[in-house]
């Protein structure tokens, strides 16, 4: 197992999230940056529903009491284990006593480290997804013991594969979303001509754009809404719904993300800016 | 929001591509029992036609997500549009039975489960007897389920019980509390931050993770409260700790 020295900003472990339970309002959950989170688990050959932890902003101090492989993909942190630097998107051999911790974070956001064959915590409705109102732990503390699936030294091929995730995107794709008509003309040029900035209100929920457009003030019957819609408050704010979003919103819905863009989403953070590109579907 | 107790089937439905997975299905935007009813029959067929899909239901709409990319939404709508025609036929012969799920909520609204019941009479001029029974006495339907899991938006609330959300939401709202927001009612299923005016709380737990399933209702379904006394409270508490209790159902055919 994983023993947490130290916690970290944000960690948390995560895997494909709780979809078939949005019908009863459970939040789909699972990895910010799918992508990333999947290229971390195909390096070590795990099956992509692995449970992987994903690490925001700042790295948690690990220890390991196992011999394991690992992998890491997304955000780019320098990764020491124990003295020695180590690399993103490869297959690295961890012995047990072994400690890994993180560096300033240089890019990105969240980064992901797969275990072969994956982290082995509690399986509750069909995830092992840390999910708030569900699981008793929602991230990463201090003194925590990640129990995991224990590795053989000889890993059959080492891959080197990277995530397609870009970790600063400057164009964030969207469909229109079911209430975009209802935008008048003008605000709908605002929204593609607009350089968006994330608020500092931006988590596993929701992202927070900046500034807001021209005020909406019609009234909306509530709705199902998916990772990735995107909702206009009165005020005129967009509102980026992100994996742990709730299941109905109230408000208009008038994008939604493209699946790519999700992910390149979870790896903006505050004061990163983009424009948003208007997709055709159909 | 509109209330249309006149809207009938059949319905001009809207489908919208949602996004490379799913698409969203839109009856009239309004609050209508008709609507719902009609919604969560139709839902039942859909997911009959499409096992592999999810199907979230919220007042007049159903999103279907697939686990595969539509290859082609115009296809996907058709062969929707064609499955809703002949359920509407079917409906309107009468060929389609369609029961109700009606479960029994208990709840004490005794003051030390009810923090805002005294302030609540205060402002809507009724006593604490008659708010009880107005809130206890009606059906309550299910319009969706969302907010947290397991937290149902509960519609048919008496006009005389309805009150703007608190100025200023509670931090911690204990789970099992029943709340009033404006045209509706609703139980906490878990704690949670919320504004709600508080009126009552209920001892069983709505939304269990360790079981399976984790929750009992869906959209459609039909919620009544029962008035219990704190002792009976604590019974039930003792019921639901030892795992004898089971939430009163009963299923009945509107005519």
């Amino acid at each position: 197992m994983i023993k947490v020295l130290k916690a970290g900003l944000y960690s948390s472990i995560q895997d494909l999230g709780r979809s078939p339970l949005q019908p009863i309002g459970v939040p789909m959950g699972g990895a910010m940056d799918r992508e990333s989170a999947q290229n971390a688990n195909a390096l070590l050959e795990n099956a992509p529903e692995a449970a992987v932890l994903e690490i925001t902003m700042t790295g948690p101090v690990l220890a390991f009491t196992e011999n394991a492989w690992v992998a890491f993909s997304g955000a780019v942190f320098p990764i020491y284990l124990d003295q020695n630097k180590i690399a993103n998107n490869t297959p690295i051999w961890v012995k047990a006593g072994q400690e890994l911790r993180f560096g300033t974070l240089e890019k990105g956001v969240r980064l992901y480290m797969a275990i072969k064959g994956g982290f082995l915590s509690d399986i509750l409705l069909g995830s092992r997804s840390m999910q708030a109102h569900l699981s008793p732990m929602i991230k990463l503390e201090k003194g925590m013991e990640l129990p995991h699936a224990t590795g053989e030294k000889d890993q059959a091929v080492i891959l080197e594969k990277k995530s397609n995730t870009p970790l600063d995107a400057k164009k964030i794709r969207a469909f229109q979303g079911p209430e975009f008509r209802a935008l008048d003309v003008s605000q709908q040029r605002e929204i593609s001509q607009q350089i968006f900035k994330v608020s500092n209100l931006n988590n596993r929920m929701a992202y927070q754009l900046l500034p807001p457009i021209s005020p909406f003030e019609k009234s909306q019957l509530t709705g199902p809404v998916l990772p990735g819609t995107v909702q206009i408050t009165p005020a005129g704010n967009l509102m980026v719904l992100m994996r742990e979003a709730q299941t109905t919103g109230g408000y208009p819905r008038i994008l939604q993300l493209t699946a790519e863009s999700i992910n390149a989403m979870a790896q903006l953070k505050t004061g990163d800016t983009f424009r948003i590109k208007i997709l055709p579907l159909n | 929001m509109l209330d249309a107790k006149e809207s009938k089937p059949p319905y001009i439905l809207e489908y919208h591509p949602y996004n490379e997975y799913s698409l969203l299905i839109q009856w009239p935007q309004i609050v209508s029992e008709n609507i719902l009813e009609e919604l969560s029959a139709f839902k039942k067929t859909l997911q009959h036609l499409y096992p592999e899909a999810i199907l979230t239901a919220a007042y007049a709409s159903i999103l279907l997500v697939f686990p595969e990319r539509i290859t082609s939404f115009s296809a996907l709508k058709a062969q929707i549009k064609q499955g809703y025609d002949t359920f509407s036929e079917n409906s309107t012969s009468g060929i389609e039975q369609r029961p109700l799920s009606l479960y029994k909520i208990p709840v004490c609204y005794q003051a030390a489960f009810a923090p805002d019941l005294e302030a609540v009479c205060t402002q809507l001029k009724l006593s604490p007897e008659a708010l009880i029974s107005k809130h206890s006495q009606a059906t309550y339907t299910v319009y969706g389920i969302g907010f947290l899991p397991g937290f149902m938006y509960l519609g048919g609330l008496n006009p005389e019980l309805e009150i703007p959300r608190k100025s200023s939401p509670r931090m911690k709202v204990p789970a099992g509390s029943v709340g009033l927001a404006a045209k509706q009612t609703g139980i906490y299923p878990c704690e949670s931050p919320g504004g709600w005016q508080l009126i009552g709380q209920t001892p069983i737990p709505l939304f269990n993770p360790l079981q399976d399933p984790p929750f009992f209702a869906e959209v459609g379904d039909k919620i009544q409260f029962t008035p219990i006394s704190k002792d009976t409270y604590k019974l039930l508490q003792i019921q639901v700790a030892a795992g004898i209790y089971n939430i009163e159902k009963t299923i009945y055919t509107q005519l």
